[in-house]
């Protein structure tokens, strides 16, 4: 009613006034008529009777006018019913606000212990969100699965070749359409400034079967895919087109350049489409046929050994993932008859399409039982907060129950109470979400500054989308509901006169309070257990990991990639730059060594190749994939790699000379366990007979936890060109302070290769520690926040205990009590608490280790001195939160006892 | 000098009318020649009382009114009682009881 425009509100209301007159003309003249004919009927003339009426009814102006208002009143009053049960709530809420400023350091403990929990649950889920549950937005994906080669002895899900591929599209039965798409970091020049960025090389069809339309121009045709370099064609991704070409509508035909080759813009993607894997998104795609020109780095396509890609196929109407396993398995088999040699030991796979969000099912696998972990972390957090703000509520509900009865004895309904402390604590819990939704996204701001840097940033974007929000909200109002409702019910539940008449506590419903209280204390304190527990398993893990000996050992490195593949320079200029680059930057003052690699351990790109060694005979399906490596002279001396017999690749070591090769001691025992590998030979490149000439140390490669394989290291300039290499400089000092020179000299002398990020080797090894940091550093920040909950709780219960007994102390300290055995008293109370906490959260805390063994490294889930301390640290804080309480109960004066009687 | 009175008995109006209205709906009119009548006209009561009366009840919800057609073909008001009137009657009638029997023993007492 309020809500209409002043015209027709002034309208209405002069309406409703000429009904309400016309109503009391209707009421009173009856009243006159029927009073008249009465008295005349008695016998009175008609002129006495209308003035007997007249008298008998006082007058007439003043009560029409009082009428008059009544009704008006009346009127209003009806009109705004449905009106006033919203006006009611928004009442309650008034009432509500006021009543958490009232009690404003409850609200604000309870909206910090809240917020905290709410917090740390959005921040997680938000990278779940991202990374886990981000849809693909593409066209049916249940009909969507990813495609892996299997090796015996390698991979279960491997990457394919070029030419398997080709097979598995043409000769399947079990898809309508089977796509290839390969990631890779590209240089894009837009006006003058190349910038780097993940890139997508895709088989044409890519979009089609996808079901994905272009918003802008069109998608690959078949012919743009055919031969190689002949298709020079991009579309963009929505997110590149925004930010680097400012959504020009005329972008469908111009060209751009793709490591500095033209490439003529033929499409732009639709917002939300970021290719198959979460934590990559593309900024542009261009035909596999351009892998020449557009990948940094180049497969030999023609080799079935090469495996560079990976495949998405849709299932054919009617066919299951098992029928299209089982014809997929006869395609295979067909396979390694045609092609025994390349083939022998070859699957195929096919998986869901889920699986391949981070790449493998292995890998997405392991991302997310780490995440299930992190949200019953998270939700252990949010469950010791509510704790708290349950014990809170505990200890208000004195003043609570009075403020109730009263409410009651002054007529309000039971569904308007309950209402009233619902709205209280949503109100509560909508605070404690706003506030927990902005920690979280520090916190997540925060994440991904831990995120690792490699040369090329992974950009993975975690976003606060409607499903976090969504999920922060049902978290916040969820615990809202829990813990309001509770109080509210057990108000009512009560004996309201009674509350009312109750002026202090009665003995028996105090001690049943305490009890609940203690329980929830007990409650907190065996989650934080259980939590500490699990940071203290994850911080031994990752003192286990760090501890592993990675094979190197250069603390003071920079690295610094150089990758001539974001241009377009031929073998000599490339190869003349990189020696250019290497022998300048080793003259530098503050450069003790520096050399140039391939590859580098605990990288995100490795090489391999397939093998052959002189007077050694593979069983039927052995596995000659090995770990190569090209590396100048120096690079074992920079790297601090231990030759172990024979010699390390040196200046002799040149285009021209006798290729040599230096395996590590894994690759010896395989190949030469009798007589040592020095002096033999082998076929590792281009067919190149290469002869051994030394023995490394065994290393990591890929992870640190990896078990020793063979590697194998050749002399960068003997074999094939390689035209990414990456620039290793040991410092003599602090390597932060030569990035700068270094990567300025770079930008000198080679002024036309977009620069990757130079990283230090700390930074470096940030990539491959990250897997124990992570967790270790998470679960720890969690189990100190819980420890800080529970804390909190065990003071707030011990002070409230204390101020509860204090009456019963004076009393003991009447009767010849010392202030010692006061104090000693409390702190056993306190002692009893934790101690029952700690043996319940050791036995929750053994079946968690449980679930994290798959996630830990060389650690025993029971590890004993975990429990101890964990349990030690709990136990004295918990001494710590009553010492306080115990000096002020220590302290009781009998006499002021006395008085307060 | 209507006020003054009406004031004073408020509550004793209140209590007629609602018990007037227990045995069923009844108008203005028929209301004042009952309590006329049932009174022996030892209350003066002005009808113009009686009718703010009976709008302030309504007002409050202890009576409930309807517009119905006299035989005269006009529009007649009648009043009847609502739950919370028949309520309100209850607690009423007891302290009326109470300060007629106070009223009485002053008398007496004289």
């Amino acid at each position: 009613m309020r809500r209409g425009n002043r015209g027709r509100w002034s309208e209405r209301q002069s309406s409703r006034s000429d009904r309400i007159r016309a109503d009391l003309d209707a009421e009173i003249g009856y009243h006159f008529e029927e009073s008249v004919e009465q008295l005349v009927a008695q016998g009175l003339s008609r002129d006495d009777a209308v003035k007997e009426t007249e008298r008998r009814f006082g007058d007439v102006r003043h009560y029409r006018r009082k009428l008059e208002r009544i009704d008006r009143g009346r009127v209003a009053q009806a009109a705004s019913s449905g009106w006033a049960r919203v006006m009611g709530v928004a009442q309650d809420l008034r009432h509500g606000a006021r009543v958490l400023v009232q009690h404003r350091s409850f609200t604000l403990a309870t909206v910090l212990s809240l917020a905290l929990g709410i917090g740390a649950n959005t921040a997680i889920f938000s990278f779940v969100n991202s990374l886990l549950m981000r849809p693909f937005n593409v066209a049916e994906p249940e009909r969507l699965v990813t495609v892996f080669t299997s090796r015996i002895g390698g991979q279960l899900h491997g990457n394919t070749s070029y030419p398997d591929y080709l097979d598995y599209k043409e000769q399947n039965e079990a898809f309508s359409g089977l796509v290839a798409h390969t990631y890779a970091p590209m240089a894009i020049t837009v006006s003058d400034q190349p910038a780097v960025v993940w890139g997508q090389l895709v088989s044409w069809d890519y979009f089609s079967v996808l079901g994905v339309e272009p918003r802008l121009g069109r998608a690959f045709l078949p012919q743009e895919d055919e031969a190689f370099g002949a298709g020079a064609v991009a579309v963009l991704s929505h997110g590149s087109w925004q930010d680097r070409f400012g959504s020009d509508p005329e972008i469908v035909g111009k060209t751009i350049r793709i490591n500095d080759y033209p490439f003529n813009v033929i499409g732009v993607a639709p917002e939300g489409f970021a290719g198959m894997a979460t934590i990559l998104e593309p900024a542009l795609w261009a035909p596999l046929a351009m892998v020449e020109q557009a990948l940094p780095f180049t497969p030999n396509v023609q080799s079935r050994v090469d495996p560079w890609l990976q495949l998405v196929g849709r299932l054919r109407p009617g066919v299951t993932m098992n029928g299209a396993q089982a014809s997929l398995n006869v395609l295979a088999a067909n396979l390694v008859s045609a092609y025994p040699d390349l083939n022998a030991g070859k699957g195929i796979v096919v998986e869901k399409l889920d699986g391949g969000r981070l790449g493998t099912p292995e890998a997405t696998g392991g991302v997310k039982s780490l995440f299930t972990v992190l949200l019953g972390v998270v939700g252990f957090v949010l469950l010791v907060a509510c704790f708290n703000v349950a014990n809170l509520q505990l200890a208000k509900a004195t003043s609570r129950r009075r403020e109730i009865a009263l409410r009651f004895s002054l007529g309000a309904s039971r569904w308007r109470i309950v209402r009233q402390l619902l709205i209280e604590s949503l109100l509560l819990a909508l605070i404690a979400g706003g506030v927990g939704l902005g920690l979280g996204i520090l916190a997540v701001d925060a994440l991904q500054l831990l995120q690792p840097r490699t040369e090329v940033p992974l950009d993975t974007i975690v976003a606060i989308d409607w499903r976090v929000l969504g999920f922060t909200l049902v978290v916040a109002l969820s615990t809202g509901l829990l813990f309001g409702l509770a109080p509210a019910l057990q108000a009512l539940r009560g004996n309201q006169s009674d509350a009312l008449k109750e002026q202090s506590f009665s003995a028996s419903r105090s001690t049943g309070k305490a009890h609940l209280q203690n329980s929830l204390v007990v409650a907190q304190v065996a989650l934080s257990l259980v939590l500490l527990t699990g940071a203290g398993l994850f911080v031994r893990s990752l003192q286990n990991t760090l501890a592993i000996d990675p094979g190197f050992d250069l603390r003071n490195g920079v690295i610094i990639p150089v990758n001539f593949g974001f241009t377009q320079y031929n073998e000599a200029e490339g190869t003349e730059l990189r020696q250019r680059l290497l022998e300048r930057v080793a003259s530098l003052p503050g450069v003790e060594s520096a050399a140039l690699s391939a590859f580098l351990p605990l990288g995100l790109v490795h090489g391999h190749h397939d093998i052959s060694v002189d007077g050694y005979e593979p069983a039927t399906d052995e596995f000659m994939l090995v770990k190569r490596n090209m590396v100048s002279a120096g690079y074992f001396e920079t790297m601090g790699i231990r030759v172990l017999s024979g010699r390390a690749i040196d200046a002799r070591d040149r285009e021209g000379t006798q290729p040599v090769a230096v395996v590590n001691e894994a690759m010896a025992r395989r190949f030469w366990p009798d007589h040592g590998p020095i002096g033999r030979t082998i076929q590792a490149d281009l067919g190149i007979t290469y002869t051994v000439v030394g023995i490394i140390e065994d290393g990591k490669y890929v992870t640190l936890r990896d078990t020793p394989e063979p590697y194998l290291a050749l002399p960068l300039g003997q074999g094939e060109y390689v035209n990414r290499v990456n620039l290793v400089v040991e410092t003599s000092g602090n390597p932060n302070s030569m990035v700068e020179l270094l990567s300025a000299e770079v930008r000198r002398l080679a002024p036309n290769v977009p620069q990757s990020t130079v990283l230090t080797m700390p930074q470096y090894l940030q990539y491959s520690e990250g897997a124990a940091k992570g967790p270790a550093t998470l679960v720890g920040a969690f189990g100190l926040l819980a420890l800080v909950l529970a804390t909190v709780g065990l003071y707030g219960v011990m002070s409230y205990t204390v101020s509860q007994r204090t009456r019963e102390f004076g009393v003991r300290m009447a009767l010849g009590a010392t202030q010692p055995g006061i104090a000693k008293m409390v702190l056993s109370h306190g002692l009893r608490t934790t101690l029952i906490g700690v043996a319940i959260g050791t036995v929750l805390a053994i079946g968690f280790a449980q679930l994290l063994s798959g996630s830990l490294y060389g650690v025993n889930t029971l590890d004993p001195f975990v429990l101890t301390l964990v349990s030690a640290t709990l136990v004295t804080v918990g001494q710590l939160a009553s010492y306080l309480p115990a000096r002020r109960a220590s302290r009781t004066e009998p006499v002021e006892v006395l008085r307060l009687e | 000098m209507g006020d003054h009175k009406g004031r004073l008995l408020q509550g004793t109006l209140d209590v007629l009318i609602l018990k007037s209205l227990q045995d069923g709906p009844r108008h203005g009119y028929a209301l004042s020649s009952w309590i006329r009548e049932t009174t022996s006209g030892v209350l003066q009561i002005e009808d113009g009382a009686l009718y703010t009366a009976l709008h302030r009840m309504e007002k409050r919800k202890w009576l409930s009114s309807k517009w119905g057609l006299s035989e005269t073909n006009r529009r007649v008001k009648t009043y009847s009682l609502t739950d919370d009137g028949r309520e309100q009657l209850h607690s009423r009638s007891d302290s009326w009881n109470e300060y007629a029997a106070a009223v009485a023993k002053v008398l007496q007492s004289s």
